[in-house]
């Protein structure tokens, strides 16, 4: 037999008469359980998402007192520095900065004599020298 | 009744409108399935689904095409999922358990030209849906091409390469 014809046959065949009584309430079944079914997982999920949420806020909540507990820990060290030494360190400083800045000239003049004093040894020698050789 | 008609009933929430619309496709619908997979009790499960999905998703339909290719577009996704499926059964060797339901099938489809029914069985996929769209449903190039998704010039000659090879397995 031809392909076609065989293929015309088979075409002809017509397996379903009409639609079955059941077909529609087990439909409309299937769609409500499905529907049903989706929203318990919508409901796990924000059930999920809620305890999450109150989990984290608690560790949250939990860590943030340990925080305050290490900056109340970091407080009470500090006040425990001598603040009054401090200012007087950061003056010691400022005064320091201030007097090298206002003496520069001093400092100029001490090098000033330190090579007065090379020059007064150079002569001292000279003078030294000559009274030697005129001996 | 005009199916553009039925759907904008049911969209403007007459839930009977969309039993009407199943009335009106099922045959079909179940026919296509029967044809693709030769098997009566899973065409009625393969209609099921392509039915959830069509109530599903009716509401988004735009009347940019005939709703009968938008349900066919359907079937078709549900149809390959189902192949998928039963390829992953084939691997994991539960192949008897399925040729044991197409044998207690008491009108099993195959049974009419059971050369041909596996001759267009052991074509690939694409030409195997080919077939049934444009000679079983008697749907045109177009259509066939909406439905698949690809351009009618490769539905035609996927339909050509089907044809030659079921020659070929039938020794026409």
């Amino acid at each position: 037999m031809k392909l076609e014809k065989r293929l015309k046959e088979l075409k002809r065949m017509n397996w379903t008469q009409g639609i079955p009584d059941s077909f529609l309430s087990d439909l409309k079944n299937e769609v409500i359980f499905r529907n049903r079914k989706r929203q318990d997982l919508i409901n796990s999920i924000s059930a999920f998402m809620i305890i999450f949420a109150i989990g984290s806020g608690f560790y949250l909540k939990n860590l943030n007192v340990n925080d305050y507990d290490m900056s109340q820990i970091i407080i009470d060290l500090s006040g425990e520095v001598d603040s009054d030494f401090i200012f007087e360190e950061e003056d010691f400083v400022f005064a320091s900065i201030d007097y090298l800045i206002d003496e520069i000239d001093l400092i100029e003049s001490g090098w000033e004599l330190i090579d007065d004093f090379t020059l007064y040894e150079h002569f001292e020698r000279r003078e030294i020298n000559s009274f030697e050789e005129r001996s | 009744m005009n199916d553009s008609y039925l759907i904008k009933r049911f969209q403007n929430g007459e839930k009977e409108a969309f039993d009407e619309l199943v009335n009106k496709h099922y045959q079909e619908t179940c026919n296509l399935f029967i044809r693709l997979s030769g098997n009566r009790m899973d065409a009625n499960d393969l209609c099921q689904e392509t039915f959830i999905r069509v109530y599903r998703y009716i509401k988004k339909f735009k009347f940019e095409s005939k709703f009968s290719t938008w349900l066919y577009r359907i079937a078709i996704n549900v149809f390959k999922s189902y192949h998928r499926k039963l390829k992953i059964r084939k691997v994991f060797s539960f192949e008897e358990q399925a040729e044991l339901a197409i044998v207690k099938d008491e009108e099993n489809p195959r049974e009419i030209d059971p050369e041909l029914w596996n001759a267009i069985n052991t074509l690939p996929n694409k030409q195997k849906m080919i077939i049934t769209l444009r000679i079983f449903q008697e749907l045109p190039f177009k259509d066939v091409s909406a439905i698949l998704n690809i351009s009618e010039n490769s539905a035609k000659v996927n339909y050509h390469h089907a044809i030659k090879n079921l020659r070929k397995k039938v020794q026409d």
